[in-house]
């Protein structure tokens, strides 16, 4: 894995379409999608950041960005970093990326990025990895039913939003989270 | 985790049960509404423990709960009321039952819950009335100390029965 002479491309989309995915039973106001290229070891870094309003503790927009991490040559993602209220969440090694696979933790509300991955690390909470695991059972006994939604906007969040330094944080970054996924 | 997690998971019981109590006060019409300070001290014991993470989820708790500070509890607001609690009871038992586990025990507890027999397992355990079960699942739930066998009967521990509240509502 190279660190420094790979150029990175930051290839802005700006496709506006209507994406198809379903997170629990409620639909993202909108997806930003910001994509990282590097073009010397062609690993992808995607980062889709969910839009939701609602009026949680932050009484504003709630932005919940999922990292997902394609290896050299794949279409498909093999691990993903989530936050969303879990704290860092590393899904390593997914065994699948469905959408079907987000649970809606509070309807209307909070929305948690559950997805099915050999092993789920998650970083810094006690509480957390309740809440977490109380989102995978909750999965698992409710029958999810997709919902088409949202518009694709390309760039990041903005940068008044709290989440959004995490964003920064691990796209700066994200060679070393990168190499610290696949040694998990 | 450096931080305490048994005073934390503590003090959020306490505010969860004293949520309860005041909820069954209205029941027995004993007042209109809801009595949040001693639970509010709790959470606000919780946070001075929790990890960054642990602290916006206890807040995120307190400010659902808030919107029924001076409240006149209707039959409406009761059930949303009792919902907060199920949801947050729920993690906060959830979290009763992972806190000391590894990170390999973790992931081997959430590989548990996707298996459509461990709810019936577990439920019908807690209702003594057990139903067979595979030995892989018996083995792996043993492993996870959710259950124990005694003299050959198999029972639910204290984590078992944490997850057996959990599951009968999820």
């Amino acid at each position: 894995m190279g660190v420094g002479k790979s150029r990175k491309r930051y290839i802005e989309n700006g496709r506006t379409r209507p994406i198809s995915k379903a997170v629990g039973v409620e639909k993202a106001e909108e997806e930003f999608r910001h994509i990282v290229i590097d073009d010397e070891n062609y690993v992808r870094v995607e980062v889709r950041t969910y839009k939701w309003s609602h009026d949680g503790p932050w009484d504003k927009v709630d932005y919940e960005p999922v990292f997902w991490f394609y290896e050299k040559g794949s279409n498909r993602p093999s691990h993903a970093i989530s936050f969303s209220h879990y704290g860092h969440v590393y899904h390593v090694n997914l065994r699948s990326w469905n959408r079907n696979d987000f649970s809606a933790r509070f309807p209307n509300e909070f929305h948690t990025p559950v997805l099915r991955a050999d092993r789920i690390e998650i970083v810094n909470g006690a509480l957390s990895r309740g809440a977490y695991a109380y989102a995978v059972a909750s999965l698992h006994a409710r029958q999810q039913r997709p919902a088409e939604t949202s518009q694709v906007q390309d760039g990041l969040p903005p940068n008044s939003v709290e989440i959004s330094k995490e964003v920064r944080n691990i796209l700066d970054n994200w060679e070393g989270y990168w190499n610290e996924l696949q040694e998990r | 985790m450096s931080y305490k997690k048994d005073e934390l998971l503590n003090q959020l019981t306490a505010a969860l049960e004293q949520i309860e109590s005041n909820l069954n006060r209205v029941y027995d019409l004993k007042t209109e509404t809801l009595d949040l300070s001693p639970a509010l001290a709790n959470t606000e014991k919780a946070k001075k423990v929790a990890s960054p993470r642990d602290k916006a989820l206890v807040e995120e708790f307190e400010c659902e709960i808030k919107k029924f500070i001076g409240v006149r509890m209707t039959t409406q607001n009761i059930m949303k009321v009792k919902e907060i609690l199920q949801r947050f009871g729920s993690e906060v038992s959830m979290a009763k039952v992972v806190q000391d586990y590894s990170d390999d025990e973790y992931n081997a507890f959430l590989k548990l819950l996707e298996k459509p027999e461990t709810k019936d397992c577990i439920i019908s355990l807690q209702e003594e009335r057990p139903k067979p079960t595979s030995r892989e699942v018996l083995k792996l739930m043993l492993s996870l100390k959710i259950i124990d066998d005694k003299n050959g009967k198999i029972q639910l521990t204290e984590k078992g029965k944490y997850l057996a509240k959990v599951l009968k509502s999820p």
